[in-house]
């Protein structure tokens, strides 16, 4: 079982995505695999996503394993705190756990999707990893629930 | 969608917005103090909270309150789908185009070649 990260409370970093959609579909779309695999690069989320349940994301192109973690909070469809360790290559799963709370909170007629990291060291390769992948992610989850397509992969 | 990209651009088309930007990529979740500091030599406290309130209303500053600190950070999102719809496009017809010329070239060499053989 993976340790949990230990807290401080002020995030490392935040991102902060508005997504014409309820909160649900933001949910079902963050938490099913079907959903994942188009905006999670090809990731297939596998966790029952209850408090404790361990968490995996596994590339469906080959089956290896990208990012293991555990469920710390699960409220659904507002919030839910992940402790993750990403294992797609040497660099990243030589970092530690680090935590990410996902919240998706109503506005309207729209939902804002807030993602913030914490228990991350500024300069590693989890921390690149974040700063360039989790735009790419969001984005493909709001066009993926606007549009009902995935972004076109590059 | 685009109304909330006139907003980012026009909170990007100010100087100091943009140096604030800046201050926070070098070093996310700083206090309104912090950023007041740093700008100590060119504007008021006040000042720096108006352009705060200007980035934050545009999606690119987000702040998180841990106690009676407020934190800001730089959202990355809104400048990457200003780069989605209105730089890779262009970069990517460049790059077309470069790749077209670099066959061309090469097709012309290899006729070149083709006559001295």
């Amino acid at each position: 079982m993976l340790e949990q990260a230990v807290v401080i409370e002020k995030p490392v970093h935040i991102e902060q995505i508005f997504i014409n959609a309820t909160p649900e579909q933001v949910w079902e779309a963050i938490t099913d695999p079907e959903f994942t695999a188009q905006f999670f690069y090809n990731g297939r989320v596998k966790s029952d996503f209850r408090p404790g349940a361990p968490l995996k994301y596994v590339d469906e192109r080959d089956g290896s394993l990208q990012i293991e973690g555990i469920v710390v909070e699960a409220d659904k469809p507002r919030r839910l705190v992940l402790d993750e360790k990403y294992v797609w290559a040497p660099d990243v799963a030589a970092d530690p756990v680090h935590r990410e709370v996902w919240e998706i909170e109503p506005l309207g007629k729209v939902c804002k999707l807030t993602v913030s990291f914490y228990e991350v060291a500024l300069d590693c390769a989890t921390m690149r990893s974040i700063l360039g992948g989790i735009p790419l992610i969001v984005s493909g989850l709001k066009t993926l629930l606007e549009t009902g397509k995935p972004l076109p992969s590059r | 969608m685009s109304a909330h990209l006139d907003e980012v651009f026009q909170a990007l088309a100010d100087p100091t917005r943009r140096g604030i930007l800046d201050r926070l990529f070098s070093k996310e979740g700083q206090t309104v103090n912090d950023l007041a500091a740093a700008f100590a030599d060119d504007m008021t406290r006040y000042g720096v909270m108006k352009h705060l309130g200007v980035l934050e209303n545009a999606g690119l500053v987000v702040t998180r309150r841990v106690g009676r600190e407020k934190h800001h950070y730089l959202n990355p999102v809104p400048i990457k789908q200003i780069h989605d719809r209105w730089i890779g496009k262009y970069a990517e017809r460049r790059a077309e185009t470069l790749v077209t010329l670099k066959r061309r070239i090469e097709e012309m060499s290899n006729v070149g070649a083709g006559r001295r053989d």
